[in-house]
């Protein structure tokens, strides 16, 4: 196996690592763009991207979720229950501010208190 | 949201709505920057690179993933490697945007392109309720004021990390924003096979390369997306 020889991490190195994070950041933030006229030309890709927010929302729920240890007791049972509370009062009220209190109160004082 | 304070009556409608849309993004973004900064300054690096590597890097997990590479010295290449592999996910969110941006001018939209994370595409993604012709200057408010959000975050924990009180848990508003994201998406749509297909791909992904789920599920969704809509199963109006 290939085993690059890791250099310590000097002030040098790092603006290194950074400049080519920034790089990397900048490549695949632009190259939707730079085929957009690809995109645009396919009908399909067209109403994929159509749906593709709504693909993206629901696997960034699971994304931010990341952390829960769901086969293991408590099994995530308080975040479940406080997203399914949350979702509740937003198909009720359909207001962010309104969602985001008490979602946010019950899972806090959950979570620095009860554990 | 409907929080008109007196204060910000004086301030344009955009720069106000994107305020008040971004303070949720706050309570996220804010503590995770700190946390960030306060490793970033426990590994022994100058501490001023932090907030520098979040205004260049701009996302989070990139930045923790190479933060944690090169503390197991592991290579350039590999870190790079790594990376690109989290940050490919940010390929797929500028094809919602394709016309909006293309109204902005050059500046704003070569920054509205590089500041496309995760909470910026939510929120982008939500009705914002400004006029059309605000839109450039609503869009612009809500990705600097986003991205200032992360840089600060670093800046304290990286300066003065080890004073800061830590709650635990307030990561935990992204996740209500996401559920509330995705109901906006079916009430919009009406549709449930998206999110029937981005569940299946995520068990998937999670199965096979835990590491890279995201990406690996964005990307497993999509090629199951491209079929459903070939065999006809989408009217798109």
């Amino acid at each position: 196996m290939l085993v690059d020889a890791a250099p310590p991490v000097t002030t040098n190195y790092l603006l290194v690592v950074i400049l080519l994070l920034f790089v990397s950041a900048v490549i695949t933030r632009f190259l939707p763009f730079c085929l957009k006229t690809f995109f645009e030309r396919s009908q399909v890709l067209r109403q994929v991207g159509y749906i593709l927010p709504s693909i993206i929302m629901c696997l960034l729920i699971f994304h931010s979720l990341d952390e829960v240890v769901w086969l293991e007791y408590p099994y995530g049972v308080l975040e479940m229950v406080t997203l399914l509370i949350s979702a509740a009062i937003y198909v009720w009220r359909r207001n962010i501010l309104l969602t985001l209190i008490p979602g946010m109160a019950i899972y806090l004082v959950a979570v620095n208190l009860y554990s | 949201m409907k929080t008109e304070l007196p204060v910000l009556k004086k301030l344009s409608p955009a720069f106000t709505k994107a305020f008040t849309c971004s303070v949720p993004i706050f309570v996220a973004y804010f503590p995770l920057g700190v946390v960030f900064g306060l490793v970033f300054e426990n590994q022994g690096y100058y501490w001023l690179l932090g907030p520098v590597m979040s205004l260049l890097v701009y996302g989070g997990a990139v930045q923790f993933l190479a933060l944690a590479m090169l503390e197991q010295g592991e290579g350039l290449l590999q870190i790079l490697i790594a990376c690109l592999f989290i940050a490919i996910r940010n390929s797929f969110y500028g094809t919602s945007f394709f016309a909006r941006f293309a109204k902005f001018s050059l500046i704003s939209r070569i920054y509205m392109i590089f500041s496309l994370v995760d909470a910026t595409y939510a929120l982008l993604l939500t009705p914002s309720a400004v006029a059309e012709q605000d839109d450039e200057k609503y869009c612009l408010c809500l990705a600097v004021l986003i991205h200032i959000y992360w840089v600060a975050g670093t800046l304290v924990g990286a300066g003065f990390g080890s004073v800061i009180p830590q709650i635990k848990g307030l990561q935990f508003v992204l996740s209500i924003l996401f559920v509330i994201f995705t109901l906006d998406q079916y009430f919009k749509h009406k549709k449930l096979w998206p999110f029937i297909v981005a569940a299946i791909s995520w068990v998937v992904m999670q199965a096979v390369a835990p590491h890279y789920a995201l990406v690996g599920a964005i990307t497993l969704a999509t090629i199951c997306a491209v079929f459903v809509v070939k065999r006809g199963q989408v009217d798109v109006s």
